[in-house]
């Protein structure tokens, strides 16, 4: 069954600092060459526009969602960060109270080490939450897993087709920016999220066009 | 004309480098994402300006395909 535009997006929640930044291109990476579409509160860059509305927003729009809470941890001002759980526990309530339409949402939930997450969100002992460690690679094989098939339903390659795509992605931004007379790193996926993206979006199409050839 | 005729001929010299690098690096594109074929990219939900995505567009390209000194001057 194929699925429409609309259920082809993929929420995804999770920390913007510098620190995730290679985390976040593989979760971006994996999405978009799986044949999803991103949706991320970065997507948004209206001031005007207030937080929880376009939170709101775009859980809404999301059948699927992606929540990594490995870094819920205490920042410089020694208090916890608590957007990445309270995002969570809005898609929750979208799929439990939303209707019977989000009742078929479906969430993947990420923490760094296994066993942390039930000293300090023990509400979620139910559930199975997946540790990537902080590795990009295990995003890709985790994202992977979850998602399983691309919106027309062809069974996802493997975790290897992913960390080989990703790393050729890598290594040819760097030229492929040149070619705008930007330098890489000027193309960062939280400050610069719309451009990063699209420049993904055009190496995944690009691929896509000559392995048609 | 002159300094026209010096790039010409620097880019004929240099021509065949570049085409050989922009094949080698379709060549490995190609190998690389070979599991993806068929995949139905979505449209990413960030609408840019359409000169941003066209100048991006071009530069993805750009680097895959062969370049011609000739129409670049």
């Amino acid at each position: 069954m194929r699925l429409s535009e609309t259920n082809r997006n993929v929420f995804i929640n999770c920390p913007f600092d510098a620190d995730y930044r290679a985390c976040f291109e593989a979760l971006l990476f994996t999405v978009m060459v799986s044949g999803y579409r991103v949706r991320c509160a970065l997507e948004d860059d209206d001031a005007a526009n207030i937080r929880f509305d376009k939170l709101r927003r775009l859980i809404r729009e999301s059948p699927r969602t992606i929540h990594d809470l490995s870094r819920t941890e205490l920042g410089e001002n020694e208090l916890p960060r608590f957007n990445m759980p309270f995002e969570l526990g809005l898609a929750m309530g979208a799929k439990h109270f939303g209707g019977p339409k989000r009742r078929k949402n479906t969430a993947l939930i990420m923490v760094r080490e296994r066993y942390a997450l039930p000293a300090y969100l023990s509400d979620l002992g139910g559930n199975d939450p997946a540790a990537h460690g902080g590795d990009p690679h295990n995003i890709m094989r985790i994202v992977s897993r979850y998602l399983h098939a691309t919106p027309a339903g062809r069974l996802l390659p493997g975790p290897q087709s992913y960390v080989a795509g990703f790393r050729k992605f890598k290594e040819d931004f760097p030229g492929i920016a040149a070619g705008l007379e930007w330098h890489a790193a000027e193309i960062d996926p939280f400050a610069n999220y719309r451009v990063y993206l699209l420049f993904l979006a055009e190496f995944v199409r690009t691929a896509n066009r000559v392995s048609a050839d | 004309m002159a300094r026209a005729r010096i790039r010409i001929g620097r880019n004929l010299i240099a021509e065949p480098r570049r085409n050989a690098q922009a094949r080698a690096a379709l060549r490995a594109l190609k190998r690389a994402m070979a599991d993806f074929e068929g995949v139905e990219i979505a449209e990413p939900a960030v609408k840019p300006e359409r000169e941003t995505a066209r100048a991006i567009k071009k530069a993805v390209r750009a680097f895959y395909q062969k370049h011609d000194a000739v129409e670049r001057n």
